[in-house]
């Protein structure tokens, strides 16, 4: 079974992740910190959805659940139509071809004492794919598909910048015909300069392969160029989802409000003139999370019934879901 | 005159046998009052430029020469002695990273006291109350509990508030922030960012902000000074620089900024290829290699030329006044 462009290929639900972390005031007992609360996510195949937020959020943590880096504590992943806590071990190793990850930092997710056509061979060698030489063509066919001149498969990856760095560790994602890749932070550890032509390979690749896309960032600005769909995450759970313009042009939840009045542009006669919405104090543990909803200390409109009563992801219209209660009243 | 003044400054690292030019002739002056921002990428010498006008240079790096003067006194060649009056008293620096700049074993409370008791002469006690007055003043909820905590126990945000108190409690005239807000969350960044903003005016603290954010720059600073290995490649007022550039590289850099207030692209403009590392510069224009508007004449190296009003320089054959006979 395939799913054709644009049907889901990627259902989430319900998904919670936590972490059992020991804290000194609690001697001997282990605190649960969750990562990630109950969250539901659909991704259509050929599109690329964003998931945004500041750390600690459980961004990372989502992506990596995704790519099964975790224990799932509840919840489900359907890939494709297949519930991935039902595969065997054997079929989850068949099956994670179809799912790889692109790392935020080029300097630590490359191997330094290994050459670079064997970093980029190295998914083909674990799956047992082809023989020596028709790996060896493979790594060519991806060198030149990310940008990279033929020669740098001998070389080691001290002799590459930054940017290059990032395209060996996508030639290497993409290295098994993946269909679904998890993107974390993909550029923010680039330069400027450096940091429009990795989203701009990214979005080639995207359409030559159509390829299905999570980037897990903390740039809006960036993310904007790049996706068909947003997520904005706040202490382990979505408070508002939909469609790029949507959420850009027409945000609902004060947090993604306050989120976009925080980027600055380039102007200054505009940033004079610019209305900031600085959020007071800071985000709270997700040890422990304030009661209601989990907005509500930071919330410049929060009242009584935000402290009550936990706001559910509701549609606003036209697929665009937001959790506050200043959109959706309670009864 | 002006407050600070950096003149033809150059500043080499050793690696082994080998110098490697980091800062390759900077002159800059700064007024009282006024922010710079040092902009430029990663390896560009901004923060090299920065640490070698308050000589905190780690042992590889050399200021090989140049001079700063800093209200009369040249700092290059000052006593030890000397400069440890101008440090922390006159001149203060926050850094990037406030978990490695904050000493891991003193209290916050001693953190920010030790300054004011060397530089103010003040007593312990009275150094440790204006502490918690400077914590109150930069923002930290419960100073009197802060005052007694470690850095560890503080979050990042917090942290550097510390040490923007720190670093303004002995009221400095020269204020260095180098990437002050750059590890922080974007709503943390523009709590901080404000709070400099409103030190900065009520102390009529000059500053020295150093940042590869042209946001950033557009909301904080007066004047801009682009950097590009080594060298500045364009100075001026920072809405001539940012609105009308006066160099390629300034231009390229702007353009591949996303934009929240323009729209979706399909390719964003890029810079080709990368910076020159320190030790790979060849002769002439070193953004050469990379420019759409390369000529033959881009094979020596241009020198800053005005461009525009306002002390507007660029370093680029293609502007400036050279331009007529360029080719």
């Amino acid at each position: 079974m395939t799913a054709a462009l644009g049907e889901p290929l990627v259902e989430v639900r319900a998904l919670t992740v936590e972490f059992r972390v020991a804290a000194r005031e609690w001697r001997g007992s282990k605190l649960r910190l969750r990562a990630v609360d109950d969250v539901s996510l659909t991704l259509r195949r050929g599109e690329t959805t964003a998931l945004v937020g500041e750390s600690g959020c459980g961004k990372t943590t989502f992506g990596r659940a995704l790519v099964g880096l975790y224990q799932l504590d509840r919840g489900t992943v359907v890939f494709d139509g297949i519930d991935m806590a039902e595969l065997s071990s054997g079929q989850l190793r068949r099956f994670r071809r179809r799912i790889q990850m692109i790392f935020q930092d080029p300097y630590a997710s490359l191997n330094p004492r290994m050459k670079v056509q064997d970093i980029v061979e190295e998914p083909l060698r674990a799956h047992r794919i082809g023989n020596s030489s028709e790996r060896s063509a493979r790594v060519r066919e991806l060198l030149a598909l990310v940008g990279l001149p033929s020669e740098s498969g001998s070389r080691f990856p001290h002799a590459f910048s930054g940017g290059q760095r990032q395209r060996i560790g996508i030639a290497r994602a993409l290295a098994l015909h993946p269909e679904f890749i998890v993107a974390d932070e993909p550029v923010s550890a680039l330069d400027v300069s450096i940091q429009a032509q990795i989203v701009n390979l990214l979005k080639d690749l995207q359409d030559q392969l159509g390829l299905t896309l999570l980037v897990i960032s903390h740039d809006l600005a960036v993310v904007r160029q790049m996706t068909d769909r947003v997520a904005v995450m706040y202490l382990g759970s979505i408070v508002e989802i939909g469609a790029r313009d949507d959420v850009f042009q027409h945000p609902l939840h004060p947090y993604t409000n306050a989120l976009l009045s925080v980027v600055s542009i380039p102007d200054p006669a505009l940033e004079r003139a610019r209305e900031v919405r600085i959020l007071s104090g800071e985000v709270p543990s997700p040890i422990d999370l304030p009661s209601g909803c989990r907005f509500r200390t930071r919330c410049p409109f929060a009242s009584e019934v935000c402290e009550r009563v936990e706001p559910q992801l509701k549609d606003a219209g036209t697929g665009h879901l937001v959790a506050c209660h200043l959109v959706h009243p309670p009864q | 005159m002006a407050l600070l003044t950096v003149c033809e400054l150059r500043t080499a690292f050793s690696t082994g046998s080998k110098l490697l030019p980091v800062v390759r002739g900077v002159s800059f002056d700064l007024e009282r009052g006024e922010t710079l921002g040092l902009v430029g990428e990663s390896g560009c010498g901004k923060s090299v430029t920065a640490l070698s006008i308050v000589r905190l240079l780690p042992p590889s790096g050399k200021i090989m020469s140049g001079s700063v003067i800093y209200d009369g006194v040249e700092l290059t060649s000052a006593s030890k002695r000397a400069l440890r009056q101008v440090r922390g008293r006159h001149v203060a620096m926050v850094f990037q990273d406030s978990m490695t700049s904050l000493n891991p074993l003193l209290t916050v409370g001693r953190q920010i006291a030790e300054g004011i008791e060397f530089h103010r002469g003040s007593t312990r006690k009275a150094a440790l109350a204006r502490a918690g007055d400077l914590l109150e003043e930069v923002g930290v909820p419960e100073p009197g509990r802060r005052l007694r905590q470690y850095p560890h126990q503080l979050s990042g945000g917090l942290r550097q508030r510390v040490a923007i108190a720190a670093a303004i409690g002995s009221d400095p005239e020269l204020l260095i922030a180098d990437e002050p807000t750059t590890a922080l969350d974007v709503t943390t960044q523009a709590q901080l960012l404000d709070l400099l903003k409103r030190e900065q005016a009520e102390r009529e603290m000059a500053t020295i902000l150093i940042t590869h954010d042209l946001g950033v720059i557009a909301r904080m600073s007066d004047r801009v000074c682009v950097m590009y290995a080594g060298r500045i490649v364009e100075q001026g007022n920072v809405d001539e620089v940012l609105k009308d550039s006066g160099h390629p590289y300034t231009e390229g850099l702007l353009r591949s900024v996303p934009r929240l207030d323009a729209a979706v692209v399909g390719r964003l403009p890029s810079l080709p290829g990368a910076p020159p590392t320190p030790g790979a510069l060849g002769q002439g224009c070193a953004f050469a290699p990379r420019c759409s508007e390369r000529i033959g004449r881009c094979d020596a190296d241009p020198a800053l030329e005005p461009v525009g009003d306002d002390g507007h320089t660029a370093a680029c054959w293609m502007r400036g006044a050279s331009r007529a006979g360029a080719r």
